[in-house]
């Protein structure tokens, strides 16, 4: 990554250990990201209203305290300083409506989180890396 | 027997009056003409209060269109044989009736009327209705148990991947650092977490069998389902030199998916728990009254028989260590065939192998 330091992704996660896996997933990759970490909705969705720098990508959990996934991702889509900024759904559902219904909202990416250490490090390695370069043209 | 046949009358007159049941007749235009004591007690209207009166006092409004029909049989010379109606008792109470009405004829064979036994069988009918509301009250019960089952096993899974990673990742990061016991504790946590994986997995597939009751049937060509079975068990049946003999096998309204798992969990039982011997499995069918007995027969290390329905049930298992597995293969296989609208049981004796029969109905459902 050519760049003049970290990318910031932002992860609205409440699960701890998953914010670890996916602090394993971008050290096994290679990448140098600064990670702002929500684990909570509504605090999520308090910085990016707020918030002026544009992250290199959005990191978002469907299960979450207080404001949930989908209701972030409408309100990512919704801001226009967020529209050419990609946004992953990574999430332990695998049910076809909740995939349609992110898709429909506007996520780039939707991915289930895969049940062993180095599945989910293999498979959101590389949806991380397709996000980061889905989101390089437009910027 | 008896001298004169008034003596005859007299008999038959006594079983009428002694019988539980009410023993009616009436003439071609319905008037009543005789009254048992068993219609007294049934209706509450006396033989005086009721002769000469029409037997149409006895149907509550809106039955009352039944008493011409039954009346018009009558007149065809035809009988009406248990007849479940209601009728209404003198004091207004409406009763579940088992109705039976005969044609009596006179001595030149003409029809001049008809006798009614009526049976009280409100009883019965609130047993039969108690009955169905239990059993729906099961059928409910039992649809929230499996719908509670997957829902727990669905997030069950959800911090078992947290437990199982996480240790993984404790392994990777701080193996070095921990000496052999700590590696072995953590190992421990990563193997039982897979364990525990495999039953949520094997849970949430035998909810899903048993909940996929809407999935229509099809004609299956059980051959078909056979040889996708083996097909699956490719690498099984090579490994273990199994022989396979299957007879010739129906066609039967089922589920295709199903009915592969079906196959696949019975062979591969057989080859799993074989003997010394190279595993020999037999699959026939044969026809059975309404329905179709399938065979899958091993020779195997068997089942002693106190283990014979226990086996069936979900997480069961008779061994431990040197067999893999969860123990929800026979559960799932049971599963199936009541689904199909069989049922499955095991022949076998310790080290005489296993012959695992389900039935199938053999006309379409």
């Amino acid at each position: 990554m050519a760049g003049p330091g970290p990318v910031r992704i932002i992860i609205a996660e409440d699960s701890g250990a998953d914010v670890i896996l996916i602090e394993e997933t971008l050290r096994v990759a290679g990448l140098e990201v600064d990670l702002k970490v929500f684990p909570d909705g509504e605090e999520c969705a308090c910085y990016l209203k707020t918030n002026e720098e544009l992250p290199a990508a959005i990191i978002l959990d469907l299960n979450l305290p207080r404001l949930d996934g989908f209701e972030l991702l409408r309100l990512v889509r919704g801001e226009p300083k967020y529209a050419a900024v990609p946004v992953a759904v990574l999430t332990s559902s695998k049910l076809t409506q909740d995939r349609q219904k992110s898709l429909d909202l506007g996520a780039n990416a939707f991915i289930t989180k895969p049940a062993t250490l180095d599945s989910f490090v293999e498979t959101v390695g590389s949806a991380i890396h397709d996000l980061l370069r889905a989101g390089r043209p437009s910027r | 027997m008896f001298d004169t046949a008034i003596e005859v009358h007299r008999l038959l007159a006594s079983i009428v009056e002694s019988s539980d049941d009410a023993i009616i007749s009436k003439d071609l235009r319905g008037i009543v003409t005789s009254w048992n004591k068993g219609a007294e007690r049934i209706f509450g209207y006396s033989a005086e209060e009721v002769i000469g009166k029409p037997i149409s006092i006895l149907a509550p409004p809106g039955r009352i269109d039944e008493m011409p029909v039954i009346l018009e049989e009558i007149k065809q010379g035809r009988r009406v044989d248990h007849f479940e109606t209601v009728r209404q008792t003198k004091q207004g109470h409406l009763l579940n009736i088992s109705l039976t009405v005969s044609p009596i004829r006179d001595v030149h064979g003409s029809i001049v009327g008809a006798s009614k036994i009526a049976r009280d069988i409100t009883e019965r009918k609130l047993a039969e209705q108690t009955l169905a509301e239990q059993a729906e009250r099961l059928a409910r019960a039992n649809a929230d148990l499996e719908q509670f089952g997957y829902v727990a096993a669905h997030d069950l899974q959800e911090p078992l991947r947290g437990i199982s990673a996480m240790s993984e990742l404790l392994q990777r990061r701080y193996g070095a650092k921990l000496d052999a016991g700590a590696n072995e504790l953590i190992g421990h946590i990563v193997s039982s977490a897979e364990r525990m994986r495999n039953l949520i997995g094997d849970l949430l597939k035998y909810s899903k069998t048993v909940n996929s009751g809407d999935i229509p049937f099809t004609s299956v060509a059980t051959r078909s389902a056979v040889d996708w079975a083996a097909n699956n068990l490719e690498h099984a049946i090579e490994e273990s030199a199994a022989v396979l003999e299957i007879g010739k096998l129906p066609e039967v309204q089922g589920d295709i998916v199903n009915l592969v798992q079906l196959f696949q969990n019975l062979m591969g039982n057989a080859i799993k728990y074989r003997g010394p011997r190279a595993p020999r499995i037999q699959i026939s069918a044969s026809p059975q009254g309404r329905r179709w007995v399938f065979s899958v027969a091993d020779n195997g290390i068997g089942i002693a028989p106190a283990y014979h329905k226990m086996i069936f049930g979900v997480f069961k298992r008779l061994h431990g260590g040197e067999y893999q597995g969860t123990g929800i293969g026979l559960a799932l296989c049971r599963g199936i065939v009541e689904r199909h609208g069989g049922r499955i049981w095991v022949e076998s004796e310790p080290g005489c192998g296993a012959i695992f029969k389900f039935t199938v109905p053999r006309e379409a459902c």
